[in-house]
């Protein structure tokens, strides 16, 4: 084992604990726009410890897929987890085209979790399970056209070379890394359920998408779909600040300072942009989301035609 | 130099497609005037050269249309009481997907057609984006209602004209009096329409009196 | 030839075995079963051997796998399918079932066009017969209508194919017609979502895994020529773009379970079409990474979409014996009542759709890594096209999951909609377990896809033996990791079991938000679940809704139908057809029934032909 994976492993061992840290601090930023004192960052570790040693309720309505899902959900976004690499620690599961599976990973997560809320049979969940599959099929494209994008810019298919762009070079290409930056922090937003896609604020609307789909979760089936949603959060922000920072430019702690740095400062902007916007309606979002899709193509262009690619 | 005019660049390439996704016409006019405000920045930057008609086509450009115009628009929008664009003859994600398909052939015709020999560096992104905004804009015009969002078309082709104007400017000092000309116009034709639109519009209940209508039933007199 | 022929002379005496006993059904039943299933059977077993000899394997083999693997699960679901469906009449059934695999057997061996083209019709009319053969069903005869006009027009093209010369150009346009209609290109595909939801759920099965694959078979046999792959490729790469994403976008706005899995096939046959374009495109391009991932991914996601899509409909099988009806908002909860359908039908669905861990990704993936290699190419026409192809084939898979959560949230979660579904039970073992069988199947071709890209790539492109071993290595990858999230979900499951009973577990009925009793009413449709994004595509799909608004304080009824009738026949093929009857109208006023004017044209007739012959004389 070399250093670099016992470096890695040691991120993702600390990315695994530090998640539910992640909404506590979008949390206090909200409560602190508002002028409140807000829930303390740590109260997601609280809940979670109590939630694990609460009893289970299950649906009667549902046919065995409300009790599986949690389990797929969470092992599937921990191993997705593990393919996104550290800083500039590359993943140690590393191989050609795994970008693909990472995000399919997810796909498969989401997925379980629209079985599930339509195995409850509630009326609401179907209508949060409704609105994700179409959410996310327009966010499928768009994360497919920045994949692009990576693949074009680093030569490469694996997360962890595409992420970690070698040197200076992608300060070169300043603007459609901008571009694509952009757009994933719209990814961001949607995959996750925040403003303004979905708030995550409100219970029991007829606004919001994930939080319905959960309503049928209690006790440690609902802990691991809590944990499971702060990771998610916790590897789109990982997605974004790998992409930020320029390898090899500093120490290798402070690449590391910098990279959880990075996530945390993620989730502040996250709430800075809940705190300053409302929702969007309904109809609104799927233009946002192929505007998403739309500037990773703007950036490959951009990039081409600085680069002098075409000509 | 190049980073930031670059960036500069590609944010009116964002601002068209913002444009074409957004309902709100105040997000529009926000957009516009940005775009206003980078036209005034960019011919000071994309040039590596200076001389007298920088700051002057600058400080017009800054002035005119990332203040006056967009001061004008949000009044018209105020006095018309209009917010939003509720049905867009072309929905929004597909108004998306068309400024991508539109982006793309200007890339397209810029590559087949070469840039001007003594145009400024960059030009190679500059005119696609100039051709862009120019098509941005004529689709606006095509594909919204509101007499408003049309005068914000029209803007965006303009903008579009100007850009093309900086992106070529060393050798086409005519080309920017020739836009600025057509600024002024541009001036005449909106405050044309919005007078018009309003005064069309507002026939029967004059705008001010709206907010005096208290306990009226909402009957379509009122909600013109 | 060895392949072919002891298995097809085991089918054809089956179907004259049940033939012969069409009077006693039991009888027939089990000749024409039998010797089907010997002879699939001895099929495989054959092209085992062939395997394992290390001989050249041939495309057709490829195409041959599929239609043995699913003859022989359809037979073993037909039995119990037919009991009640049609069991007085099974002797005809299975005469015309040995028939139909038979001639696809041909059509997958023979060499000389003119057997290959009695082998297509055979295949065309026995499969014809079949699609006609539930009664029950209203629509059997508009489907058997349509379908024989589709294989009629198909085979048509294909004489003119075979029996007249033809630059290349025109080669490929005729097979792309001909053979088309057989696959379902966009406008091509009008049969379809009509035959299989009419046909008895087995020969669906057969037909939409094995039977439509072959027209990819006919068009890579017959008409390409290696200087023309750049039009190939061209042509397959944006007929995919364009089918895939409008197949499943159809398949979204369908109420009727097999029309979805129908439309889904359609879709499937499109991201087919993307893997060809993408290889011929690689080859001509001289990219062998993307050639051999494009080649690669075409042949698993052909396999793939065999074995799920053949599953599936023998699933929906199960479902209409259950639930004697396909309409999929009237059905629900049938999880609970029949789990072993619901969970196979679960499990090959989310296949379908490519999600990992399951072996429908690893189709996908290779399909992903050759696009992805488009983009590593120097031309801007092959980068403009790969990334197009990335992200419609992102948006497709998006829309394909959104596509299967409907139709099993509506078909297999919640309460039942209906009594018929409330008192579904589930079907007898031995009808589940060929949908078992395909699923595990699968499974092993995820496992066997690694070595078998290894020593299959170079063998048939010679000069990719680099890209096979990496190929091979990132399929390896693919698989390690399937496997590990797989037996981690598995432990993680256990473990919850031990905390869940540590803490106790209640059943309670579902939260709904302060409605002390929900009932199915309150609950999700299909048809709403889908709503949104048929909503959001209504610029293609063009749904006829038919609403009434809840009126009054206590509304008493509202209703919303969506209902989506096929694109291609109401935009294209009606006008074509009105248009044709116009003109045969018009022709029909020299039917005037008078003899002189018989005479009259006779006579101009004759007059013509003999100016005709006097001028060619000159």
């Amino acid at each position: 084992m070399n250093i670099n994976t016992l470096t890695h492993l040691c991120c993702f061992v600390a990315a695994l604990f530090l998640a539910p840290l992640l909404p506590g601090i979008i949390n206090k930023v909200k409560a602190f726009f508002a002028g409140r004192q807000g829930p303390k960052v740590t109260q997601l570790y609280k809940d979670l410890g109590k939630l694990i040693r609460k009893e289970c309720v299950i649906s009667s309505t549902s046919g065995g897929i409300l009790k599986l899902a949690p389990s797929v959900i969470l092992v599937f976004t921990v191993l997705s987890a593990m393919l996104l690499p550290a800083g500039f620690f590359m993943s140690p599961l590393k191989f050609e085209g795994d970008a693909l599976l990472f995000f399919y990973l997810l796909g498969t997560c989401r997925i379980a979790m629209v079985l599930a809320a339509l195995d409850t049979g509630s009326s609401f969940e179907g209508m949060g399970a409704s609105r994700e599959v179409f959410f996310s099929a327009l966010a499928e494209a768009a994360v497919f056209a920045v994949l692009a994008f990576l693949a074009l810019f680093s030569g490469k298919l694996s997360l962890s070379h595409m992420l970690c762009i070698s040197g200076v070079d992608s300060w070169m290409d300043f603007t459609p890394v901008m571009l694509v930056i952009f757009s994933l922090f719209l990814i961001l937003l949607a995959e996750n359920c925040r403003v303004p896609f979905d708030d995550p604020e409100t219970h029991l609307e007829l606004t919001m998408i994930h939080e319905a789909m959960i309503l049928d979760y209690a006790g440690p089936d609902l802990a691991a779909i809590l944990y499971s949603s702060s990771l998610k959060l916790w590897i789109f922000a990982g997605l974004i600040t790998s992409l930020l920072i320029p390898p090899g430019v500093f120490p290798v702690w402070g690449e590391i300072l910098l990279s959880f740095g990075g996530i945390f400062l993620c989730a502040v902007i996250v709430g800075i942009v809940e705190s300053s916007m409302a929702r969007y309606r309904f109809l609104k979002v799927p233009p946002l989301l192929t505007a998403a899709l739309v500037l990773p193509v703007i950036a490959i262009l951009f990039y081409f035609f600085f680069q002098g690619g075409v000509q | 130099m190049t980073q930031f005019n670059e960036l500069l660049l590609a944010l009116f390439f964002v601002s068209c497609l913002m444009m074409a996704v957004s309902c709100r016409l105040l997000h529009c006019i926000r957009l516009v005037a940005m775009q206003g405000i980078l036209l005034g920045i960019l011919p000071l930057t994309i040039s590596g050269t200076f001389s007298l008609e920088h700051p002057v086509m600058s400080a017009v450009n800054f002035l005119l249309k990332g203040i006056a115009l967009p001061a004008l628009l949000y009044m018209a929008m105020k006095k018309a009481d209009v917010k939003r664009e509720l049905e867009p003859v072309v929905g929004y994600s597909f108004s998306a997907a068309i400024i991508l398909i539109l982006t793309l052939f200007s890339f397209y015709i810029t590559n087949k057609m070469g840039t001007p020999v003594h145009s400024a560096p960059l030009a190679n992104i500059a005119i696609p984006a100039s051709f862009t905004m120019v098509m941005t804009g004529l689709f606006i015009i095509i594909a919204r209602k509101k007499a408003l969002t049309q005068v914000i078309g029209f803007l965006v082709f303009e903008n579009g004209i100007t850009l093309f104007g900086a992106a070529a400017m060393r050798e086409h000092p005519v080309i920017v009096e020739l836009g600025i000309l057509l600024d002024v116009l541009v001036l005449v034709f909106i405050m044309g329409i919005t007078v018009f639109q309003i005064s069309r519009a507002f026939s029967h209940v004059d705008a001010d009196r709206l907010n005096q209508l208290d306990d009226l039933p909402d009957n379509g007199e009122v909600r013109s | 030839m060895n392949i072919l022929f002891f298995p097809a002379v085991l089918m054809i005496s089956g179907a004259c075995g049940a033939w012969l006993f069409r009077k006693y059904p039991r009888t027939a039943t089990a000749l024409g079963a039998g010797l089907l299933c010997g002879g699939s059977a001895s099929g495989l077993a054959l092209l085992a051997m062939q395997y394992i000899r290390h001989e050249r394997l041939v495309a057709g083999d490829l195409f041959l796998l599929p239609v043995l693997l699913l003859s022989l699960a359809a037979a073993i679901h037909s039995i119990g399918y037919l009991d009640g469906h049609g069991s007085e009449r099974s002797g005809s059934y299975w005469t015309l079932f040995n028939l139909t695999t038979a001639a696809m057997l041909g059509v997958t061996q023979l060499e000389s066009p003119l057997a290959f083209l009695l082998a297509w019709e055979l295949m065309g009319a026995a499969s014809f017969g079949l699609v006609i053969f539930d009664r029950h069903n209203r629509n059997f005869a508009k489907a058997g209508w349509i379908y024989m006009i589709a294989c009629h027009a198909g085979a048509a093209l294909l004489i003119l194919l075979f029996f007249f010369p033809h630059t290349p150009g025109w080669l490929f346009l005729l097979a792309l017609l001909g053979f088309g209609l057989k696959i379902g290109f966009p406008l091509l595909h009008v049969w379809l979502p009509e035959a299989h939801p009419a046909a008895p759920a087995p020969v669906s099965a057969l037909m939409s895994g094995a039977m439509i694959e072959l027209g990819f078979f006919g068009i890579l046999a017959f008409a390409i020529v290696p200087e023309k792959i750049a039009l190939y490729g061209w042509v397959f790469a944006i007929l995919g773009v364009i089918t895939a994403p409008a197949g499943i976008i159809f398949a979204l706005a369908q109420s009727n379970l097999k029309k979805l899995l129908a439309y889904s096939s359609i879709e499937n046959m499109g991201i087919l079409s993307c893997a060809l374009g993408l290889g011929f495109l690689g080859a001509f391009y001289q990219l062998p990474m993307m050639m051999a991932a494009g080649f690669a991914g075409a042949a698993a996601h052909l396999l793939n979409h065999a074995f799920f899509k053949g599953a599936l409909f023998l699933g929906a099988g199960s479902v209409y014996k259950a639930a004697g009806t396909l309409d999929m908002d009237e059905m629900g909860g049938l999880l609970a009542r029949m789990p072993r359908t619901g969970a196979y039908f679960i499990l090959n669905s989310l296949s379908l759709c490519g999600l990992p861990p399951f072996s429908g990704f690893a189709g996908e993936f290779l399909i992903y890594c050759a696009a992805f290699a488009g983009l590593f190419s120097d031309s801007v026409c092959l980068i403009v096209l790969s990334t197009v192809i990335l992200v419609i084939l992102a948006l497709t898979g998006g829309l394909a999951a959104a596509a299967f959560a409907k139709a099993i949230g509506a078909v297999f979660c919640g309460e039942p909609r209906s009594d018929k579904a409330a008192n579904a039970h589930d079907v007898p073992l031995f009808m589940n377990i060929p949908i078992l069988v395909l699923f595990l199947l699968s499974c092993v071709l995820l496992f066997v896809l690694p070595e078998a890209i290894e020593k299959i790539i170079p063998q048939i492109m010679p000069g990719c033996e680099d890209e096979a071993v990496i190929l091979a290595g990132r399929m390896a990858a693919v698989s390690m990791i399937s496997f590990t999230a797989t037996v981690l979900a598995v432990l993680t499951l256990v473990f919850r079991t031990l905390i869940v009973k540590r803490n106790g577990e209640r059943i309670s009925p579902t939260w709904d938000c302060g409605f002390s009793k929900p009932t199915a009413k309150m609950e999700y449709t299909g048809t709403s679940f889908s709503a949104n994004l048929a909503d959001f595509f209504a610029a293609l799909l063009h749904p006829e809704r038919k609403i009434e608004q809840p009126q009054g304080i206590f509304p008493a009824k509202a209703e919303l139908q969506d209902e989506t009738e096929d694109g291609g026949i109401r935009f294209f093929w009606r006008y074509i057809f009105t248009g044709f009857n116009r003109l045969a109208d018009k022709i029909h006023a020299l039917q005037s029934g008078s003899l002189h004017f018989y005479l009259l044209v006779i006579v101009i007739a004759l007059l013509g032909m003999l100016l005709n012959a006097v001028l060619r004389g000159n």
